[in-house]
């Protein structure tokens, strides 16, 4: 019996670490399959987006003129200093501000609007949604290009005024007219987007819901106020930092439609770099804008996020 | 009660048809007028006349040395598909792994991701120039397509991994039990379960890449002798935009194709980008 | 059953989508067999402007014989951005460079990546080649001159108003604007994008550079500002917007589109360059006849002033080219070659002594004025060694010059201007 055991003990007993060794080698394979999974994204995403980013602010520091002849030289926080000193990049930078936020209160307004219209499935609703639609599929170089030839001193509005007798619309020669025409602009292809977001957040409304605020005698706008608005809520967070970040890098719009003028009235932050800063070879001050919009597109998406769950915090402590 | 209701309903049938003209009044500016000479378009904008119509400037359009609108369409083609695959090629076995995987390091990668949705693509092509000078892609479809992969991934990735999480664990784990090895599970039990989200996340990548102008513009540049829709629009349409008998034309042979595709494809575009926000 | 047929379709046109990208494939391979195959003389890109004078065809047309005769393949590419100014700094941060460059000038940040031509015997007589001369490196030459200061006029207009007499004098100038808005013409012509701060700047020339000699290099010492050499220009300017001799919307109108006015007949006149006469031959029979006279000066100041001018068609070729000898061949083609020169001047308005090409009314004109200028200045930016000291001068006054349309006073205008040469100096 004691030999037995003690044999068996024998036996038994190197075989434990062999049994480790090997699920230790196969958990380190499991392992090595696992990041051998995940490495190509990691290394497209970190490659081609995250090291720009780094370089965005590597050269934001810098005087350098791109060219691969000459080498980046430390300057410290001089581009950003001349960035708030210069009253024309302030300028840019204020526009782009009331672009993204007007422009995406107007395409949200307009988005949650026709959403509650359209809200029923049926054909007209149908056709309805795809007419509202339609312009997101164009990309907005096009459109840009699309409008300049209808809204311009030439263009198909301004002849048919001149018809009627009436003097020309300066819609895009004025710098107020051509900031709105500008914004309508974007609204008119933008808003669909969103307004597909806000449909498919009508649908998460539970039906019971409004039939019971509705038996309680609650009219439409109560119904919108109390049920559909604060259910919206998800969505609406969603849809407004989707608009706002991409509303913040308009460029191409700007490119096609305006040129950036009259007198630089409709220059976007994204469009003085782009066409300005870059063509002008002061890569260390494109840079510095470059990362003064990143650092607002973050600040813009984190202060929504937290917003929104405050308000969640607090629909659930109530 | 009820007559209150129909007549609110037929004022927002009114209402929303107004709207849904004044949607559409570009789109017919566009067509009728590139079918007309400079000086009609000019005098009468607004105006059909089948009488004088004439298809010669859509064919002049079409044989433009600037921008061959063929050659244009393979490209993007070429690029929504190439984005595509890369895309989705790397994205679906890191969703994969990350959403399988009950370690701490695979969700701080996951939020390393989303934090990269935020990032405005335009605004860091300049630096995105010099990273692919050193790779040498510089000017050349594949660092397009680097490039615009790579800004697709965050977002592929977040919807992905949120979609195999809802997949019942017990599916790959039965394969695993098998004998099957993760990436043979990966691509021949898992993926095919994708196939709603592999959907949506294609019809918006290949939205964004068909649209984008910025990326080509400056990656390609004049040397590869490569253009997309856009950037050929822009060579041919920029320079002479007093010219409606060219402007008219190239923009309408830009938009025709990506419209009916969309308008045969509508309910899959719209329904597709519905379920990519809300799982977003 | 519905259902079915869409999907179906759907299906056709996601195939429809693939064909292409297959087809790429497939043609890409066989075209860039060709790009190195055809290695006879090998291949030079030329990165040049396309406008409205120059297409994509009369560029091909112009370098047909120089590569039927050397066997070297031109490859002709237009900008990405607005223009060549904007892409050619991208493409040299890109490593992209062409090896050729037409339509800029040198600058102290470019001159290091450009190719010295001053030992090529050819290039010393070159139209302007001096002027364009950088402490005695010549990286640039070109094909003739142009005129930068000039006034178009429609003479059917001037006679309609009474007008029997070109203006010498600002005085005389306002007068005639005054006229031609009675007789119901446009007085002056204007128009948005770069066209707006150039025709300020040409109506300009003759004026201040009486006052300022190579006032660029009075900005560059800093005896000047650029806000002083042009607030009194600005004012007359910002007057005729408000007296409506300048239409106020025209800062939104295409440059081409102010050229169909003038040729259509509404205006009265319309600065403009000499490459302005290309475009008039292009016209054909115009149903008035075209005058063109150099603009006023000052009361007491010799009338005409000094021409602005500028190199026709210049060639830059890059440093880091892998094909130089090729790349220089092809410029001393294009500047030197008979045919080649006055297939040039004809397109784009050009001059150069020895070349009668300009034989329009309105050319030889043109011609006339140029002959009789006292001296030939250098505009906007400067050339050579007589440069302001910043880059993007042009876009930027452009900038400025159309917020005097949007309601900027002339000394809003000046010191934005001085503004940004201080920022960017």
């Amino acid at each position: 019996m004691t030999t037995e055991t003690r044999t068996s003990r024998a036996e038994l007993s190197p075989k434990p670490p062999t049994k480790t060794k090997r699920s230790n080698k196969a958990k380190t394979r499991a392992v090595l399959t696992e990041f051998s999974m995940v490495a190509p994204a990691v290394l497209v995403y970190v490659g081609l987006l995250v090291v720009p980013v780094l370089f965005a602010f590597y050269y934001s520091l810098t005087d350098y003129n791109g060219f691969p002849s000459q080498t980046p030289k430390f300057v410290g926080f001089k581009n950003f200093e001349r960035i708030f000193e210069s009253a024309d990049v302030k300028g840019t930078m204020v526009l782009t501000g009331i672009v993204a936020a007007v422009g995406s209160l107007l395409v949200n307004f307009a988005a949650l609007g026709m959403a509650l219209l359209l809200q029923k499935t049926n054909r007209f609703n149908t056709f309805g949604r795809v007419v509202m639609f339609y312009p997101h599929v164009l990309s907005m170089l096009v459109v840009g290009f699309l409008w300049a030839a209808i809204l311009g001193p030439q263009g198909a509005v301004n002849t048919l005024r001149e018809v009627l007798g009436q003097g020309d619309l300066p819609f895009l020669s004025d710098p107020l007219w051509a900031l709105w025409t500008m914004v309508g602009v974007i609204v008119w292809a933008q808003f669909g987007v969103q307004l597909v977001l806000y449909l498919a957040g009508l649908q998460t409304i539970p039906a019971e819901l409004l039939e019971a605020a509705r038996i309680d005698g609650a009219n439409k706008w109560q119904l919108f106020r109390s049920v559909t608005w604060p259910a919206l809520g998800p969505t609406a967070t969603v849809a407004i930092i989707t608009s706002g970040i991409s509303l913040l890098k308009t460029y191409d719009v700007v490119v096609s439609l305006t040129g950036g003028g009259p007198a630089g009235s409709t220059k976007t932050l994204a469009y003085e770099i782009l066409s300005v800063s870059f063509p002008e070879r002061r890569i260390g001050l494109a840079s510095a804008e470059s990362v003064l919009l990143i650092i607002a597109a973050a600040i813009l998406a984190f202060t929504v996020l937290a917003l929104r769950k405050k308000a969640d915090e607090g629909a659930e402590s109530v | 009660m009820r007559k209150t209701a129909t007549i609110s309903n037929a004022l927002r049938i009114s209402f929303v048809g107004l709207l849904c003209l004044a949607m559409l009044v570009p789109m017919y500016l566009l067509i009728v007028n590139s079918f007309k000479d400079q000086q009609s378009i000019l005098s009468a904008p607004f105006e059909l006349n089948l009488a004088t119509a004439t298809p010669d400037f859509l064919i002049q359009a079409w044989n433009s040395r600037e921008f061959s609108v063929p050659f244009g369409y393979l490209i993007t083609c070429g690029l929504v598909i190439c984005v595509n695959i890369v895309s989705i090629g790397v994205c679906a076995p890191a969703a994969y792994v990350i959403a399988r995987s009950p370690k701490a390091l695979f969700r701080a990668i996951l939020l390393f991701f989303i934090a990269g949705m935020f990032i405005p693509t335009q605004v860091i092509l300049i630096p995105v120039i010099f990273v692919l000078r050193g790779l040498g892609l510089m000017g050349t479809f594949p660092g397009l397509v680097l490039f615009m992969a790579s800004a697709t991934v965050p977002f592929t990735l977040f919807v992905f991994t949120g979609f195999i999480r809802l997949l019942p664990k017990a599916l790959d784990e039965a394969a695993s039990m098998d004998g099957a090895g993760r990436l043979y599970t990966l691509w021949r039990i898992v993926f095919p379960l994708m196939k709603p989200i592999v959907a949506t996340v294609f019809i918006l990548n290949a939205l964004g890449v068909w649209n984008d102008f910025a990326s080509p513009q400056v990656i390609l540049g004049p040397g590869s002798g490569l253009y997309t829709v856009t950037t050929g629009v822009y060579a041919s349409v920029g320079q002479y935009s007093a010219d409606y008998t060219k402007v008219f034309p190239t923009l309408l042979l830009a938009v025709v194709p990506i419209l009916l595709i969309f308008i045969l494809m509508q309910r899959y575009v719209m329904s597709g980008l519905a379920a990519g926000a809300t799982k977003g | 059953m519905m259902f079915a047929t869409t999907r179906r379709r759907a299906t056709a046109v996601l195939a429809a989508g693939t064909v292409p990208f297959l087809l790429l494939t497939a043609c890409s391979s066989p075209s860039t067999d060709s790009g190195s195959g055809a290695t006879a003389g090998g291949e030079v890109r030329m990165l040049v402007n396309l406008t409205d004078n120059l297409t994509q065809d009369y560029w091909n047309k112009l370098v047909k014989p120089f590569e039927d005769k050397t066997g070297i393949d031109v490859k002709i590419e237009g900008p990405t951005g607005k223009s060549v100014a904007e892409t050619f700094p991208t493409q040299l941060a890109a490593g992209t460079a062409p090896d050729v460059i037409q339509s800029l000038f040198p600058d102290q940040q470019t001159a290091p990546e450009l190719v010295d031509l001053s030992g090529e015997g050819w290039v010393k007589d070159t139209p302007m080649a001096d002027t364009y001369a950088m402490e005695g490196k010549n990286y640039v030459v070109g094909v003739g001159s142009q005129a930068q200061s000039l006034v178009y006029y429609n003479k059917s207009a001037f006679a309609a108003a009474g007008i029997t007499k070109t203006p010498e004098t600002w005085d005389e100038f306002n007068e005639t604007l005054q006229k031609l808005k009675t007789a119901g013409f446009t007085p002056l012509q204007s128009a948005g994008q770069f066209m707006t701060g150039l025709q300020l700047q040409q109506l300009w020339h003759p004026t201040l550079n009486i006052e300022h000699p190579k006032w660029q290099s009075s900005v560059t010492d800093e005896s000047l500002t650029v806000g002083q050499a042009y607030q009194p220009m600005f004012e007359k300017y910002s007057k005729w917007i408000e007296d409506g001799y300048i239409a106020k919307d025209a800062v939104g109108l295409d440059p081409s589109a102010a050229d169909a006015n003038f040729i259509g007949g509404k205006v009265g006149m319309y600065p403009l360059g000499s490459w302005f006469v290309a475009t008039l031959v292009k016209a054909g029979n115009l149903p008035f006849e075209v005058g063109v006279f150099s603009p006023p000066v000052d009361k007491g100041q010799d009338y005409p002033g000094p021409q602005g001018a500028t190199m026709a068609t210049p060639y830059m070729v890059y440093q880091g080219s892998k094909n130089l000898d090729a790349s220089k061949q092809l410029v001393q083609y294009l500047v030197t070659d008979e045919t080649a020169i006055k297939t040039q001047l004809t397109a784009d308005g050009g001059f150069r002594a020895g070349y009668d090409v300009q034989t329009s009314d309105a050319g030889k004109d043109v011609q006339k004025i140029v002959d009789s200028a006292p001296s030939l200045v250098s505009v906007g930016q400067g050339a050579g060694d007589n440069q302001l000291p910043v880059a993007g001068f042009n876009p930027r006054f452009t900038q400025v010059a159309q917020s005097l349309f949007t309601g900027a006073s002339p000394q809003d205008a000046a010191n934005s201007i001085d503004q940004w040469v201080k920022e960017n100096r």
